[in-house]
């Protein structure tokens, strides 16, 4: 089971849910930092941004968790990342959900502190 | 077909509502039927594909096309169908390439259309088993869903089994 890695972006099957979607984890809860090899507690507020996209490569969902509230800077660098997903990534995602509905794959794509 | 909760906002590791965690199980519940549906459906397409097997001896090897002499052929081994929440079905393929062609014809048709592209993603070189995947958004309403042997190539020997165009399964109808 992945864990949560704060600012790594995640490709996921589309919501069907248009535009950004925002939620809130509460201080506390058991984050990986980036470049950790261990679980710790957030020291604050962890927001998580989603956005279904379809593109070339298919319909698909990117998701990220950061302790940033710039909803903006989320949702562009989420779009960002959308134009350079690829169809191999979303079918070899699909054949993984197909056996595991909530499979999701981390990129090796992260916000920067800048975002 | 239309799920009870066709947009659901959340993402893997979301803390749920209580809410939410009932949409999520009643569409599961509902997509629990419909995949039995399914099953039983491919079950009368095995048969199909056995009668045309035998119907068409020579053409036709574990319900997959024999292009012609020592071309080789592609066989179907096993086929999966899901739907996901946002209206998406999955077709999944498991096939067994020959030397001849190496990359997969096998296509899915919607109502007549070529959806996606060849069912050849995950492995794509080479003879032997391989496993292939096509998603497509799909509404309420009555389908036909085919998985269907069609080359692109414009080969010759291709295009005579493009000229079979076989059907290889139909899902009769998916009513919502």
């Amino acid at each position: 089971m992945n864990a949560i890695e704060i600012n790594r972006l995640a490709l996921w099957k589309p919501t069907g849910v248009s535009g950004l979607t925002v939620r809130i984890h509460p201080s506390g809860t058991k984050i990986k930092e980036q470049d950790a090899e261990e679980l710790t507690p957030a020291t604050a507020k962890v927001y998580r941004y989603a956005k279904d996209y379809e593109t070339e490569a298919g319909k698909f969902c990117l998701f990220v968790r950061t302790y940033s509230d710039n909803q903006n800077a989320a949702e562009t660098a989420l779009d960002t990342a959308a134009s350079d997903i690829t169809e191999e990534q979303v079918l070899n995602l699909m054949s993984r959900i197909i056996l595991e509905p909530y499979y999701f794959e981390y990129l090796d794509t992260f916000l920067t502190e800048d975002e | 077909m239309a799920l009870p909760y066709p947009s659901m906002s959340f993402v893997p590791l979301d803390v749920l509502t209580a809410d939410e965690l009932n949409q999520m199980v009643a569409n599961d519940q509902y997509l629990a039927t419909e995949v039995g549906t399914l099953t039983t459906d491919m079950t009368a397409v095995e048969s199909v594909l056995e009668s045309v097997e035998y119907s068409n001896p020579g053409e036709y090897q574990n319900a997959a096309v024999t292009l012609s002499g020592a071309d080789g052929y592609q066989a179907l081994t096993s086929i999966s169908v899901n739907m996901d929440y946002a209206g998406t079905m999955v077709v999944f393929a498991n096939y067994l390439i020959t030397n001849f062609y190496s990359t997969s014809a096998f296509r899915v048709r919607l109502d007549g259309t070529m959806v996606g592209p060849r069912l050849n993603t995950l492995i794509t070189s080479g003879a032997g088993m391989r496993s292939g995947i096509v998603s497509f958004p799909i509404t309420a309403g009555s389908h036909t869903v085919e998985l269907v042997w069609a080359p692109d190539s414009t080969s010759s020997t291709v295009t005579i089994a493009r000229e079979r165009g076989m059907r290889l399964f139909t899902i009769p109808t998916l009513t919502a």
